[in-house]
């Protein structure tokens, strides 16, 4: 009965502070919908935006690339002068620049095999997928070209041999071979990538479930200031009791925050979590019981109000950037991936991408969720062993 | 005299602040630490250095016409080959089901099914096409694009080889022969990253460098506004009241508080600047470039920060105006999302409301090597909100001495 008095007591102490609704539930929510829009703008064209220049003075050859470009479903292209569109790649408003170079015409003719200029991000997706969709253009062009010259075409012939350039290009509209794209999870076939919601949503999840600790861990540090721990400590309630109520309200903080704000994706942005419900909620619990050790811990070490500050956002940024809360792991170099998976908040997301991407069942987060508990095991033994109620 | 004992007074007691250091400092250094251990990593000696893809394979394609060599296992051996070989880790798979099971299990990436038929579909052109199928855990962006890239470069080699063949009225093997010779030496294209302003920038050190500038930025404005809850605190301790019963004017204590803040703040820009140049190898432009824009980013969060807290009655909303002002005015500013590729349109149009939009316009000019007259534009915007920010903030501050 003491340890529900204790927890009932600092959730009294928590929740009637207003402050604590904004930061455990208003800027998650803020943080979940401005990157969740942020990396997954809805486009009315979703087409990659790619700029041309033709620098060869419209000739057949540049004609041949620039219809070949036009002709793809990916993407969108438009005329533009070269250095406001390289400034537009540079800072995202366009996903690639192609420059068809002086001479290109000549050259391809002559069998040189001269080359297109593209400017692209290759830091970003888009940017990626434009420089591989030009590069496919390119190479059907350029080698329709050449199957004319290996044809026997010769380059002082050249109507006869841009006819057969031309007919080599035709056959492309029947390679023969389709490629098709698919991700696991989606019914039906389909592609469905870690983007905008997919990420924000889990990822705004663990990240607050760390920043969220900061209320629960100052009454802690404000209880031994004050001298509240010791008085308790020379009462009859023991200290198992004492620190068991204080985790048993952290922890369904935590665990409370977690469900209201899959019920806000669930709802509102589209993530799935009920695809698995029981495992969604064996994700929330086991995520709540690591977060609530880690602000035992905190709690533990900190010894004034302004520590605990500290402490929780060096704990947020670290767990959080290293765990792929932030943007997805796979993205980062192969060293940062390794160490990023050995934390807990790594697996946390596993868990929840396993239910809201991967569409798989409970069995999928039972490791995830064991790992988590295994590190709120290892997080409440340090945080015992260096309590101190005064 | 007063406004200096003022200023030393208010500018120690946050210099010793364990809290008020951490997050001038430690925070935005570690951020970038972070994010320099992620994305540094990612080229080492020219090649990439991602997590290799796990590719589980399934080719069922059969022999070709005559007993031919199979297409779907050049494929497959390719895949195998030099630096795309670095980038995948292949595991056979008895049938196509086998190949999605083990990505359905997680213990493959990316399965590819070459389909039955497949070198026939090729080399005949046969009218129904033959199947490839890239099949991705959804988690994945990079290793699923490195397979289509690749699958398809090669798929384009065979079909272009038989359009050759197919044009050739002598030799049609030799057409095609000659053919897959010229696809696999003749690069079609050059690719090169957007002119970062800077020659000797690398691409890592350009989105590096703007990782810190937001970081800066965000931590510059806590700073700031961080010391200018001392008015708040001195009004509650009743210091701020035993102050005003002496020959110590109003103006004089706000002045002295004021240039504390922009004090402390100063310090922090060049500490953070020098640790970012030694640390990363960030180059932050001219002088007179750098010079401009550390003045503009002071006088703006001097002055913002000023007038956030003169909107707070007492120290228990202290926490609220500054995790939540500080957190949207950032978000809008841009400064979240600085380095996030293809942020939208509006973001940036929205981000001219907020001096952090300007902060970070400055500095990114700066950085890019643009001389301090280009710089000087984003500086005066800020320059003007800093004082009318600071205007603000003083009015608003004076009845904390009535």
């Amino acid at each position: 009965m003491r340890l529900f008095s204790i927890i009932a007591k600092d959730l009294v102490q928590i929740l009637k502070d207003w402050k604590s609704g904004l930061f455990l539930l208003a800027m998650p929510l803020a943080f979940t919908v401005f990157f969740g829009l942020v990396v997954n703008v809805p486009a009315r064209d979703p087409r990659l935006r790619v700029g041309l220049v033709d620098d060869d003075g419209g000739s057949a050859v540049s004609r041949m690339v620039r219809e070949t470009l036009e002709a793809s479903p990916d993407i969108r292209l438009s005329d533009v002068e070269a250095a406001a569109a390289e400034r537009d790649v540079r800072d995202g408003r366009r996903d690639a620049l192609v420059v068809i170079p002086r001479g290109f015409h000549a050259a391809a003719l002559a069998g040189q095999s001269p080359r297109l200029l593209v400017v692209v991000d290759t830091t970003s997706l888009a940017g990626r997928a434009a420089g591989e969709a030009v590069r496919t253009a390119a190479g059907r062009v350029l080698g329709s070209i050449q199957a004319a010259l290996l044809a026997g075409a010769v380059a002082r012939d050249e109507a006869g041999l841009l006819e057969r350039a031309r007919r080599a290009l035709d056959a492309w509209k029947s390679p023969g071979v389709r490629l098709s794209m698919q991700t696991a999870g989606t019914s039906g076939g389909g592609v469905r990538t870690s983007t905008g919601f997919l990420q924000s949503s889990p990822g705004m999840l663990v990240q607050f479930a760390i920043y969220g600790l900061i209320t629960s861990a100052m009454l802690l540090v404000t209880e031994r200031k004050s001298r509240a721990l010791a008085r308790m400590r020379s009462s009859p309630v023991r200290a198992a009791t004492i620190i068991g109520g204080h985790v048993g309200a952290m922890f369904a903080v935590v665990l409370a925050q977690q469900l209201i704000l899959m019920v806000f994706g669930q709802l509102l942005f589209g993530v799935d979590y009920l695809q698995s419900a029981t495992g969604s909620l064996l994700m929330a619990v086991s995520l709540g019981l690591w977060a609530s050790c880690l602000g035992l811990l905190i709690g533990a070490l900190a010894r004034k109000e302004e520590h605990v500050i500290i402490y929780v956002m060096a704990a947020m940024f670290v767990f959080s950037a290293l765990g792929g809360a932030w943007f997805p792991l796979e993205v980062a170099g192969r060293a940062f991936a390794r160490v990023g998976h050995v934390l807990p908040t790594a697996w946390a997301m596993d868990g929840f991408q396993n239910i809201v991407l991967r569409g798989l069942g409970v069995g999928s987060v039972l490791a995830p969720a064991g790992i988590l508990l295994a590190w709120a095991a290892a997080f409440f033994g340090l945080a015992v062993w260096r309590f101190r109620f005064e | 005299m007063k406004v200096l004992a003022i200023l030393l007074k208010d500018a120690r007691r946050q210099l010793v602040s364990a809290f008020g250091l951490f997050m001038a400092i430690a925070a935005p250094l570690l951020l970038t630490g972070i994010m320099s251990f992620a994305f540094g990593g990612l080229s080492r000696g020219g090649k990439p250095d991602f997590t290799p893809t796990r590719l589980a394979v399934a080719n069922l394609d059969g022999a070709g016409t005559g007993g031919g060599p199979s297409l779907g296992a050049v494929i497959v051996e390719h895949l195998g080959e030099g630096q795309v070989g670095e980038m995948l880790r292949l595991q056979p798979a008895p049938s196509g089901a086998a190949a999605r099971a083990a990505v359905d299990r997680r213990e493959a990436d990316v399965a590819l099914v070459i389909g039955e038929g497949f070198t026939r579909a090729v080399t005949t052109g046969a009218a129904e096409a033959a199947e490839i199928l890239v099949y991705s855990d959804p988690t994945l962006s990079v290793g699923p694009a490195i397979v289509r890239s690749v699958v398809t470069s090669i798929t384009d080699a065979m079909v272009g080889a038989r359009i050759a063949a197919g044009l050739a009225a002598g030799d049609p093997a030799a057409a095609a022969a000659g053919y897959v010779r010229w696809a696999e030496s003749a690069p079609t294209v050059e690719t090169r990253s957007p002119a970062a302003g800077r020659a000797d920038r690398s691409e890592f050190t350009a989105m590096l460098s703007g990782i810190m500038a937001s970081m800066l930025i965000f931590f510059v404005f806590f700073t700031a506004a961080n010391g200018a809850q001392s008015l708040v605190r001195e009004q509650e301790d009743g210091t701020l009241a035993r102050l005003a019963t002496t020959p110590t004017r109003p103006a004089a204590v706000l002045a002295g508080k004021s240039l504390a803040v922009a004090l402390v703040v100063a310090v922090q820009v060049g500490v953070l600047l020098a640790v970012s140049s030694l640390v990363f190898g960030i180059r932050w432009g001219s002088p007179p470039a750098m010079l401009l824009a550390g003045a503009g980013l002071v006088i703006a969060a001097t002055g913002f920060g000023i007038m956030l807290l003169s909107f707070v009655r007492t120290s228990r909303h202290v926490g609220v105006i500054l995790g939540v002002g500080l957190t949207l005015t950032s978000m809008f500013g841009g400064l979240f999302t600085n380095f996030i590729p293809g942020s939208p349109p509006a973001l940036g149009i929205a981000s001219l409301v907020f001096p952090q939009g300007w902060a970070l316009r400055a500095w990114k000019l700066a950085a890019a090597g643009a001389t301090a007259a280009r710089v000087a534009g984003p500086v005066g915007v800020m320059l003007l909100m800093g004082a009318a920010f600071s205007a603000v903030g003083v009015l608003l501050h004076r009845r904390r001495f009535a």
